[in-house]
């Protein structure tokens, strides 16, 4: 039989009391904690005691070895301490004890403290948060791309989740024993993971695509080549809303095409004097054509991107 | 005069206890469970947050251990505003017991 195992489960800090819950029941079955954390737990196999846990949320500490002394006057053995300021501890179980002898928080007003101590921090990066959705919707608004909407989500889904978090970590009374909050952590942290995977992507997509071209002076178009000229060749990797920047300053009025893989126009322009700026089209993956006819000469730049 | 508000059991009884001289904190869950007959118990978490929270108002302060091999240990001492504290607090239960006899 193994001596070490790790579980990976994701426990959020408001479901915390189903956290121990599951820590007494692998005690019970021989499983002892060596690490606690948010993602993984450590046990070592120890079929000889069994203990109960409790946690204690204090990011700020100024003296760590007077906290794990006064807990262990209690008969408290400190476990491990995450990064983020949770604390585990464990006593050994003994039946013949009242259950109080378990609980590390004899009354209402010091469990609500440590509560409160974990909203403080959701609260401030509720505001944190609230701040870059905000922004991200001001940039939305000026210049839409799905990589933004995508990251607006996942921000819009963070904000939700820590703003309930918050919630209940004010109202305990209404967190007693969440049986699917476990598996709704692991969702929600996936999606939000997902989603910022994706606007990633998409925004790494960005440099790939960026294209800047600009003809100088150039020569008039020759007879021979008809009334329309392949001019140059874009490769999108990724579908999204493109801009296009068009300045056209022509001797004579001229038309700028720019045609997908099918042949289809998607913007076209006519004019001695263009100038476009921020004109949004939404292309898909593929190859696409910039074709001008009736150029009689004059000087013209196109800016694309996302 | 000064509004004090109530305090909580706890902290009525780490004052009560401190104010019958220095104390650790297991010490001072002992002396609450003698004094209350076994009906008030203080848990580790809750001692921690009340001595913290009352040495920050200045009620208590963290004194060195004489005893040998407890050098470790938070001793606490009552201040002369943790001693006011409980006066009020025990004026105030003693003003509201004898409303009941009036």
């Amino acid at each position: 039989m193994r001596k070490y195992k790790t579980t990976h489960k994701l426990y959020s800090a408001w479901n915390y009391e189903r956290e121990i819950e599951d820590l007494n029941k692998m005690s019970q079955q021989g499983w002892q904690l060596v690490k606690g954390g948010m993602f993984s737990c450590r046990f070592k196999r120890d079929e000889s005691v069994r203990y109960r846990y409790q946690l204690d949320y204090r990011p700020k500490l100024e003296d760590k070895p007077g906290y794990i002394e006064s807990f262990r006057e209690f008969g408290w053995q400190h476990v491990s301490s995450s990064a983020n300021g949770w604390h585990y501890f464990r006593k050994p179980y003994d039946p013949e004890l009242p259950e109080d002898e378990y609980e590390i928080f004899s009354d209402r007003s010091s469990l609500q403290e440590m509560n409160s101590r974990w909203a403080k921090l959701g609260t401030f990066v509720l505001i944190f948060g609230g701040i870059i959705a905000a922004l991200l919707i001001a940039l939305l608004i000026y210049r839409p791309t799905l990589s933004t909407l995508a990251l607006f989500i996942e921000y819009a889904l963070l904000l939700f989740f820590i703003g309930r978090g918050v919630y209940i970590m004010k109202n305990p009374d209404r967190s007693k024993n969440r049986k699917g909050d476990v598996a709704l952590t692991s969702a929600a942290i996936i999606l939000i993971l997902l989603c910022g995977i994706g606007s990633t992507w998409l925004s790494c997509s960005r440099a790939n695509t960026q294209s800047s071209m600009s003809a100088g002076y150039m020569d008039a178009i020759p007879a021979e080549l008809e009334d329309a000229c392949l001019w140059n060749t874009i490769e999108v990797s990724y579908p999204d809303l493109y801009y296009i920047d068009l300045d056209v300053t022509a001797d004579a009025p001229m038309t700028f095409t720019m045609v997908n893989e099918a042949g289809e126009t998607v913007y076209t322009a006519t004019g001695a004097d263009v100038h476009e700026e921020d004109i949004r089209v939404l292309l898909h993956s593929g190859e696409y054509r910039i074709y001008i006819s009736d150029f009689a000469g004059g000087a013209m730049e196109v800016d694309f991107g996302m | 005069m000064k509004k004090t508000e109530p305090i909580s059991e706890s902290y009525y009884y780490i004052l009560l206890c401190l104010s019958k001289g220095a104390n650790h904190g297991y010490g001072i869950m002992q002396m609450t469970e003698r004094l209350s007959g076994g009906d008030v118990r203080i848990g580790s978490g809750t001692m921690y947050g009340a001595t913290s929270n009352m040495m920050k108002k200045g009620w208590i302060t963290e004194v060195m251990s004489n005893e040998p091999g407890t050098e470790r240990k938070r001793m606490y001492s009552l201040t002369d505003d943790g001693r006011e504290a409980l006066r009020s607090e025990i004026a105030r239960l003693r003003r509201m017991l004898e409303n009941v006899e009036e």
